[in-house]
């Protein structure tokens, strides 16, 4: 047995994380090394004193001080959302077509116009709720099936399908998680630049946007499109990461015309 | 407190809910206190680091993101506030005048607590990054999962840097006369 297995050995059994083989194999070792057994008992020494240094209660008003501080200070500072305004100021004050900002806008009032006139319908494939848009249920003709991505993460699942036509690019994302998950899009802002999103599901819940950075935040199960624009012929990968209670998860997915491998 | 229930309480306290709010520093308060305690190695500062972690987490509220765990964010900001503590501390005094001046305090004639003072002090020796691993799993109890998930580092590195900090500090123990009965 090595060295760096030995110390494996002695620092995972004093840990608890042993197996009963490394268990037993230090027992023989114990046994028969004494330079282990020296090893040993010097990690033992350790854990020892610093079980016996032990963690402290804090100190009285500790607490009443903290929270005291809190009344008197400034409230939690709101994320920012993907509002009506934050849209308006990142899709307006970059150099590009303002009529992202102005279409999303005309779609959102024609939404409203046909939802009080048709009421609530439901999407054809995903059988949710439609409630938040007035763009076409599948890509247009002449939008090209680009990539494609399926990612899950303990309850959480996530699929994603890009199209692109020219230099246009739609990303339909699916998300279907029966507790708040997050979604995380990275990709270059240099490459390719979001001109709009809408969703459609129950409550899209919080959604974050910075160049090259999309934070979305479903609760239930959630629609979204997003609609980009292409700086080149050349497609640029998205990476696309979940976070949910089993961990993060990630995956990446194309917007050139050669698809990703399922 | 399930996760659940935190969720819950994270949720209203972004609202601005103080008495959800005062609930998580209930249960977090402990935590944050020793580990800024075995970080700094002072009591005084370890108590203005905790009210300085919860004041900033309260105001940052709006930037925590919910797939993550509250207490994996919280330990991140307590590591960071101590870590930027101890860079501030380096430049204006010498940590071994703080471990004479704190060998003088009679509550040392108890063995016990000698002893234990003896550990607190061999963890200020230890470099800011093994004392961490050393705090997180024997003070604070995290799995080396959890330890990964807060230290944003593999579990293979975690391992690693437990065993370096282990092995230091043996050695450290061994000097100061603390040795296998």
């Amino acid at each position: 047995m090595n060295h760096a297995t030995i110390e494996r050995i002695l620092n995972d059994v004093l840990d608890g994380v042993a197996t009963p083989e490394d268990i037993a194999r230090l027992e023989r070792l114990l046994d028969q090394d004494p330079t282990a057994r020296a090893r040993y008992q010097d990690l033992e020494t350790v854990f020892r004193a610093l079980k016996q240094a032990g963690v402290e209660e804090p100190p009285a008003g500790l607490r009443s001080d903290i929270l005291r501080a809190v009344r008197g200070g400034p409230a939690p500072t709101r994320a920012r959302g993907l509002g009506f305004a934050r849209i308006r100021d990142l899709l307006w004050t970059r150099p590009v077509p303002a009529f992202a900002f102005t279409f999303v806008a005309g779609a959102a009032a024609g939404l409203l116009a046909f939802t009080l006139v048709a009421g609530t319908t439901r999407s054809r494939d995903a059988g949710l709720p439609v409630t938040g848009t007035m763009l076409p249920a599948a890509p247009a003709g002449g939008f090209e099936r680009v990539g494609h991505l399926r990612l899950a993460a303990g309850d959480a699942e996530v699929a994603v399908e890009t199209t692109r036509r020219g230099a246009r690019i739609e990303a339909a994302i699916d998300a279907r998680s029966p507790v708040p998950f997050g979604i995380e899009l990275e990709y270059d802002p240099g490459a390719l630049r979001l001109a709009g999103l809408d969703w459609s599901g129950p409550q899209p819940g919080r959604t974050e946007l910075d160049p090259g950075h999309l934070q979305l935040e479903p609760q239930g199960n959630v629609h979204y499109r997003l609609h980009f624009e292409s700086a080149s012929a050349e497609g640029r990968p998205i990476q696309i990461t979940i976070r949910s209670r089993a961990g993060p998860v990630k995956g990446v997915v194309q917007t050139g015309s050669h698809e990703n491998e399922p | 407190m399930s996760v659940g229930d935190e969720v819950e309480r994270v949720h209203q306290a972004q609202g601005g809910d103080h008495g959800a709010f005062a609930e998580l520093v209930a249960c977090y308060e402990r935590m944050a206190y020793n580990l800024a305690l075995r970080m700094v190695g002072d009591r005084e500062d370890a108590r203005d680091i905790t009210q300085a972690v919860f004041l900033k987490a309260y105001r940052s509220l709006g930037s925590f993101d919910p797939g993550r765990r509250f207490f994996s964010w919280l330990y991140r900001i307590t590591l960071n506030e101590c870590l930027n503590h101890l860079r501030a501390r380096r430049s204006h005094e010498p940590l071994s005048e703080r471990l004479v001046d704190r060998g003088k305090q009679p509550e040392e004639r108890w063995e016990g607590r000698q002893a234990a003072r003896i550990v607190e002090e061999a963890l200020l020796e230890l470099s800011p990054q093994n004392r961490q691993a050393i705090v997180l799993r024997h003070f604070l109890e995290l799995s080396h999962q959890e330890m990964s998930e807060v230290m944003g580092v593999p579990e293979k590195t975690v391992k690693s840097r437990l065993f370096t900090a282990r092995r230091m500090l043996a050695g450290i123990l061994r000097r100061r006369g603390i040795t296998h009965p």
